[in-house]
């Protein structure tokens, strides 16, 4: 018996077997009821899921809208994207932060000094560094906050040098 | 009780005859009775699929429930191309629904080698369809699968290594295989 011969055998007995109900099984009208139950359960629990979905939604929407509105109706973050803009004060202050030590004179080599000018050449340069962020990532409200506490800190430095000086 | 799925007659209410397209069409604006009848008409040869393809009846008729109930979601994707198309769009589907549970029960899905093969005597000395079915499901579970595909269900040995995630030279051998075993049992039995 060749390859072909054998399958067509096999398929023409397994055909004339696919008219016969198994006897094993139980009525095709009871596997259509239980067929509808199983259907019915499926679509319930579907439904319940599509709930608990659109019920997350609402919550995040909620969620979202509460933040919205803490931040105030219509008030949105923005900020100069220009590299850190000193006002006129400061700029003068700084000025002649640099004049002053050009002579080197001792006020300026007094420890406390050099640390406060250490630290605000720092910052000066993390602000760099936030610019830079800020124009790949956008209007960041973690950056904008960094910022505006480096400003801050900032003019409170500048201030203190002065007054040292 | 064993029922012909032949005997199945299309009629509605109405009494008159229903077309396959027209029942489609009902089944899809979700008609229970429609469904019903496309359940009766088909039940019959897919059950003997199921069977044929997980050997467990259990199994069988609970895969047979799920594969009824993804042919009623999907309904709406099938192109009708002909009388048959149906009957062989609702053949694939409950193909890949034994496959599922094939693989998802892992132990039952193991290709052997011929040394593992262990056939029982079949009694009889005649060749009826039983007994056939009897040689089929003696083969082991990566051979009958083959068979099962190529042989009886018309897949290419491309599309079984997809289906069954094996290489096309593993199909054709298994195949190989799986025919020579047949081979010998019908000789063995006098039936050739």
């Amino acid at each position: 018996m060749n390859d072909d011969s054998l399958d067509k055998l096999i398929r023409d007995k397994v055909r004339e077997h696919e008219n016969l109900y198994p006897d094993r099984w139980s009525a095709p009208d009871i596997l259509w009821r239980s067929l509808n139950e199983r259907r019915d359960r499926r679509q319930a629990k579907r439904r319940k899921l599509l709930w608990q979905v659109a019920a997350a939604i609402l919550i995040v929407m909620m969620v979202g809208y509460t933040f919205f509105l803490d931040n105030g109706p219509g008030i949105s973050i923005k900020h100069d994207l220009s590299p850190a803009a000193l006002s006129v004060k400061e700029q003068d202050a700084i000025d002649f932060i640099a004049r002053y030590c050009a002579g080197k004179t001792i006020s300026c080599n007094t420890p406390d000094v050099l640390e406060l000018r250490g630290d605000l050449e720092r910052s000066f340069r993390k602000l760099e560094e936030i610019d830079d962020q800020l124009k790949i990532y956008g209007n960041d409200a973690v950056l904008i906050r960094a910022k505006a506490r480096i400003e801050s800190h900032q003019a409170r430095l500048i201030k203190t040098i002065v007054q040292i000086l | 009780m064993q029922r012909s799925g032949c005997e199945m007659h299309l009629i509605i209410k109405t009494n008159r005859p229903l077309d396959l397209l027209e029942l489609i069409r009902r089944c899809l604006s979700d008609s229970p009775d429609a469904q019903k009848l496309l359940f009766e008409k088909f039940v019959t040869p897919m059950a003997r699929l199921c069977i044929r393809y997980l050997k467990d009846h259990d199994v069988a008729q609970d895969v047979l429930m799920e594969g009824f109930m993804k042919v009623f979601d999907r309904l709406k994707h099938f192109e009708y191309r002909g009388e048959h198309s149906l009957g062989m769009w609702i053949r694939k589907i409950m193909v890949n629904e034994c496959l599922m549970m094939l693989r998802k029960d892992r132990t039952r899905f193991i290709y052997v080698t011929e040394q593992h093969i262990e056939v029982n005597e079949i009694v009889e000395d005649h060749i009826a369809t039983d007994d056939i079915l009897a040689l089929i499901d003696h083969l082991p579970d990566g051979y009958r699968m083959v068979f099962n595909l190529y042989a009886i269900d018309g897949y290419s040995h491309k599309e079984i290594a997809g289906l069954l995630d094996i290489s096309e030279s593993a199909s054709r051998s298994q195949l190989t295989h799986a025919r020579s075993k047949l081979k010998e049992l019908l000789r063995k039995h006098g039936w050739t």
